[in-house]
């Protein structure tokens, strides 16, 4: 009887979690600037799911043309659990180049966005666990053209909002693949503005997609006002009406670089559990 | 029976109107050329290309960049750097260089840097933060960055001075950014920092090629005022129009030649190009002071004009063809040089003097065959002895002299030997700190001797590390057969640091075991360098890593930082990398490469002029004595004109030698000019002693004519070029002053040579080809 109630204690957790985390607000008419900018980082951050694993590939190509790559798996859990503060649990675990195959890093994020993460890494040629400090917001995310913060840590309270107008988005050409997406989506044009007194960029203008509240579009313009990189990130629809980032393009206007980031064997809803997100797991785990 | 000489002169009279069109409509073809010019100095035209030391650089610099790198020091007068002013000033500096247009930010090091980053270790882990975002607010903050600093061994000496007083601010631009560009930019920068209490230098190659472009224009003033000299002395020696405007039209036609020419051949003005006007110019007016004075000399024998010119042309023709091949031909010798600096002034300066052939042999009679024939006062004026003439006349009786031939002979023979001695032990290579090519007092060579005192050095010698295969950088016996070389460089005193990509491995070694000491060692495995790559790499933008090693981890590098650049410390450098590879290098799957960097370019260009220089000076001695064997009919009178010439070189570098001037890039044009011009002198010296003879004079006649009349005018055209070379001296550029002083004195010994030591030999030995009835 015991084990039965708690049983139903746990599927109904579960439910309330799925139910809570489910609820993916649409832009409306007369939606705020700050309003849809929180849609647009529910749908980045996917907290509308309650897990996801995905395979990703980061492809660094020079202005020349030389390409590096780097495959991964990654795995998220969304808790959002206020009594101990945490938000999702983030592993990401290292398969390409061979050399480095293994290495892993797990990231605790929390519910204050004031608080750091908390991150372990995985060298499995030492066969230890470190604790991390997490990346500055301006640092390189991956060694890549895009910022920590514009993949993993900025949050909705770090910028100032203001709406531009609605346009139809011209499409963007892929450099990857050569396609060109979302030409003539109606978007919501906004500017925002970080709250920091000084930093990496002046500001951003968005594209956000009218119907559904997805940002696919940046232009980061540097402190003096120049433009200095675009980010591009499409989205595909999942059951559910979900709508999950296959694939990152940042272009560096200054030098050319450009970095390339997809998404493939994306599974959602597994029923991950937070034991596959523990410093323990880290160590046991062989990839 | 007409000779080829009259019948040139012949032809010249008859077809003037034609050629003097054909002359002047040529001139201004190669005036609209030289409209492109501009200024523009690369330092690359002063390394030589082919050299394997240059190619290695080259292929280092496609690799990881580097070509212009800036360096910004800033010196605090009061108290150190660690206050809120100065600790703004770096940031602003770094910020505005991240912003600048052009710049490869993965290569900006200084302590606000985004990758550089200070690292506290813990028990379990480690935290990474960028050291310096702004100016710690507390006394207690400062005291932390000041130790964070202090610990770390990539800033502490190399990034900020061990006395604290000063910090550097390093940064790269891409390739094709003008160097104009970035030093326009660098010195906005530093005008709007530079305070009471902060001083701010800068160095690096492109802020180098700034400053000479800077000083270039300069060069104009010295141009024009050399031509005002010039105009002055032509009016000394000829008071009338015809001597003054003649001889100036020449020379401005014959320089209007050289820079067309060298415009065609794709070069631009820079530090030596600047110099070939000068010197056509100066050798123009000696070639025409040549031709008017024999013009006058002619005229004074009331002939017609048309007559007066084509027997001046008849009687130049000979000495006149040699001296311009000789001038211009030594000028075209220094193509072999591998250096476009030099082979530009060889272009422009060698087919500006070859011009001389139609812009004074044949315009400058053509031209006077139409005036009317000078007032008799003109020819009488120009006749009159003055004191020049006295001297001379003086000269040429002691030459009859056995007494003073002797003298001469003996002088001759201990100052070759004093000579020869003092060119045994003249250094090749730099011998001061800071760039040779400008002052020590200049702001540059402050700057750069700023840095050298101050911090670790500023002279780089790079190591290229080519594993054969992909990620040959994480096996461990690679890194440490890169630690072991590095360790040699360190043994030697002038090694002021050296870093490699062991340096960060080892760092992180330390890092990953807690701030043990025992790790701060390669790792074990190859597996953990991989991790600790990936790592580093992972933390910076793309191109944060790569001057370190290559993005596919196949290519890496040593850079060595050295406190000068002296020819023994280069010499103590590039033994030391040999004797390593010789005994050390043992792994097969990686090759080592040197040397590049600074030093590398410096070891190039000293073995060049070693190798070069003494070449050059056969080069240039066999062709001038083929040259003038073959107008002259005889092996003796290459010989004998060629001794004074030798005897003069001979003499500047045993000076050089003893006052402990080195052979620099520089000198290398020397010897080439040094003989090709001095060689006119004993041509037109000889030319006249040979035609008194032919006409029925003897030895001791002809010398006292030959140096009453060509010795006036060697004498003249002699002062005229070295007035010319000597103005370089007022260059702020070193390297043209050096130039100018060596080859000026150069200019006068053998004018001297001409002179004195000429007429002695010839006399002594009474040479055939003198008294030889044919020409």
């Amino acid at each position: 009887m015991k084990k039965f109630l708690l049983l139903c204690f746990a599927l109904t957790m579960l439910t309330v979690s799925f139910s809570s985390a489910s609820e993916l607000k649409k832009p409306y008419n007369g939606i705020s600037a700050n309003d849809l900018m929180k849609i647009a980082y529910v749908i980045q951050y996917t907290t509308f799911l309650h897990d996801i694993q995905l395979n990703g590939d980061i492809w660094y190509i020079s202005e020349g043309g030389f390409k590096r790559h780097k495959r991964f798996i990654r795995s998220r859990i969304i808790i959002e659990r206020p009594n101990d503060d945490l938000k999702y649990k983030d592993m990401v675990i290292i398969t390409e180049p061979r050399s480095v195959k293994g290495l892993a890093v797990l990231s605790w994020t929390h519910m204050d966005p004031k608080r750091e993460q908390d991150q372990w890494l995985w060298l499995p040629s030492l066969k230890k666990v470190r604790k991390v400090s997490q990346s500055a917001g301006d640092d390189a995310f991956f060694g890549s053209d895009f910022t920590t913060e514009e993949i993993t840590t900025r949050r909705w309270e770090d910028e100032t909002y203001q709406m531009l107008g609605k346009e139809k988005f011209t499409g963007y050409s892929c450099a990857y693949n050569g396609k060109t997406y979302y030409k003539g989506v109606d978007c919501f044009k906004m500017v925002s503005k970080s709250k920091r007194k000084k930093w990496y960029y002046s500001e951003r203008i968005s594209w956000l997609v009218k119907d559904t509240g997805e940002e696919i579009y940046q232009e980061i313009y540097d402190s003096e006002g120049r433009k200095a990189r675009t980010i591009f990130k499409k989205y595909e629809n999942y059951p559910k009406g979900y709508l999950i980032q296959t694939l990152l393009e940042c272009k560096n206007l200054r030098n050319g670089h450009k970095t390339v980031v997809t998404f493939d064997d994306i599974k959602i809803d597994q029923g991950l559990t937070e034991d596959k997100f523990t410093e323990k797991f880290l160590m046991r785990s062989r990839w | 029976m007409k000779t080829n000489a009259s019948k040139f002169a012949g032809a010249v009279i008859r077809y003037r109107v034609v050629l003097i069109l054909v002359i002047s409509l040529t001139t201004f073809f190669f005036i609209y050329q030289a409209k492109n010019l501009s200024f523009e100095t690369s330092l690359s035209d002063f390394s030589p290309q082919k050299h394997p030391y240059v190619k290695m650089q080259n292929r280092l610099t496609k690799i990881f960049g580097g070509l212009n790198q800036v360096t910004v020091a800033i010196r605090v007068r009061k108290g150190d750097i660690f206050n809120t002013d100065t600790l703004n000033k770096v940031i602003r500096i770094t910020d505005q260089l991240y912003l600048t247009e052009g710049i490869n930010a993965g290569r900006i090091f200084s302590l606000s840097a985004r990758k550089t980053k200070s690292i506290r270790v813990s028990e379990d882990g480690f935290s990474i933060r960028r050291l310096l975002r702004e100016p710690p607010a507390t006394r207690q903050g400062m005291t932390g960055l000041k130790m964070a600093i202090q610990h770390n061994p990539m800033l502490y000496g190399p990034i900020v001075s061990k006395d604290f007083k000063a910090t550097l601010i390093q940064a790269d631009f891409e390739p094709d950014v003008p160097s104009k560009q970035i030093f326009d930019q660098l010195q906005r920068i530093v005008s709007r920092e530079q305070d009471k209490n902060n001083a701010i230098y800068v160095a690096g190659r492109p802020v180098l090629e700034g400053w000479l472009n800077f000083y270039l224009p300069g060069m104009l003033k010295i141009f024009l005022l050399m031509l005002g000299v010039m105009t002055a002395v032509l009016y000394f020696v000829f008071r009338s129009k015809r001597g003054v405007v003649l001889p100036m039209a020449s020379a401005v036609m014959s320089s209007a030649w050289g820079l067309g020419i060298l415009s065609l051949f794709g070069y631009q003005l820079n530090t030596t190009t600047i110099l070939a006007p000068f010197l056509i110019i100066a050798l123009a007016i000696s070639h025409s002071v040549q031709l008017i004075r024999r013009y006058y000399e002619v005229e004074a024998r009331s002939l017609l004009p048309k007559e007066a010119a084509a027997e001046t042309i008849a009687s130049l023709f000979l000495p006149a063809c040699i001296s311009l091949l000789t001038d211009g031909l030594g000028f075209i010798s220094l193509l072999v040089m591998p250096l476009q600096m030099i082979q530009g002034m060889a272009i422009a300066a060698g087919a500006g003097v070859l011009s001389g052939f139609f812009t004074t042999l044949i315009f400058i009679p053509a031209i006077l065959s139409f005036l009317p024939s000078p007032e008799k006062d003109e020819i009488l004026r120009e006749e009159r002895p003055n004191v020049i003439d006295r001297f001379l006349s003086g000269l040429a009786d002691l030459v009859s002299k056995r007494g003073f031939r002797f003298c001469v002979l003996c002088g001759f023979v201990l100052f070759a030997g004093i000579g020869a001695y003092g060119s045994s032990k003249i250094v090749v290579g730099d011998n001061d700190a800071g760039s040779g090519y400008l002052y020590g007092d200049s702001p540059y060579n402050m700057a750069e001797k700023m840095i050298d005192e101050t911090f670790s050095g500023s002279s780089t010698c790079y190591i290229l590390v080519e594993g054969r295969k992909e990620e040959a950088m994480i096996d461990t016996g690679v890194l440490r057969e890169m630690e072991s070389l590095q360790q040699a460089l360190n043994h030697i005193p002038e090694v002021g640091n050296t870093l490699s990509l062991v340096d960060y491995i080892k760092g992180m070694n330390f890092v990953m075991f807690s701030g043990d000491p025992r790790h701060l060692a390669i790792p074990e495995k190859s597996g953990t360098v991989a991790e600790y790559l990936f790592l580093y790499a992972s933390g910076g933008f793309p191109g944060d890593f790569d001057p370190v090693v290559s993005p596919d981890y196949r290519v890496a590098n040593i850079r060595a930082v050295l406190k000068d650049h002296r020819a023994s410390t280069i010499k103590k450098v590039i033994h030391t990398i040999r004797q390593w590879l010789r005994e050390k290098h043992k792994n097969h799957d990686v090759d080592f490469a040197y040397a590049g960097g600074e030093i590398g370019i410096f070891a190039a260009v000293n073995e060049i002029i070693a190798r070069l220089l003494p070449q050059n000076i056969i080069q240039v001695s066999v062709f001038v004595f083929l040259c003038v064997s073959m107008a002259y009919a005889s092996l003796a009178a290459g010989v004998l004109l060629l001794l004074p010439i030798l005897f003069a070189v001979l003499l500047i570098f045993g000076l050089m030698g003893f006052s402990g001037t080195s052979l620099t890039v520089d000198t290398l044009p020397l010897a080439a000019l040094g003989i090709g011009l001095g060689i006119d002198y004993c041509i037109y010296v000889s030319s006249r002693i040979r035609r008194e003879m032919k006409n029925g004079g003897t030895l001791e006649a002809g010398i006292k004519k030959a140096l009453e009349t060509s010795g006036k005018a060697i004498f003249f055209t002699g002062a005229t070029v070295a007035l010319g070379v000597f103005s370089w001296g007022l260059s702020p550029i070193r390297f043209q002053a050096r130039l100018g002083g060596i080859l000026g004195a150069l200019l006068v010994l053998n004018m001297l040579g001409a002179l004195i030591l000429l007429p002695c030999l010839v006399r002594m030995i009474n040479p055939k080809f003198l008294r030889t009835k044919q020409s």
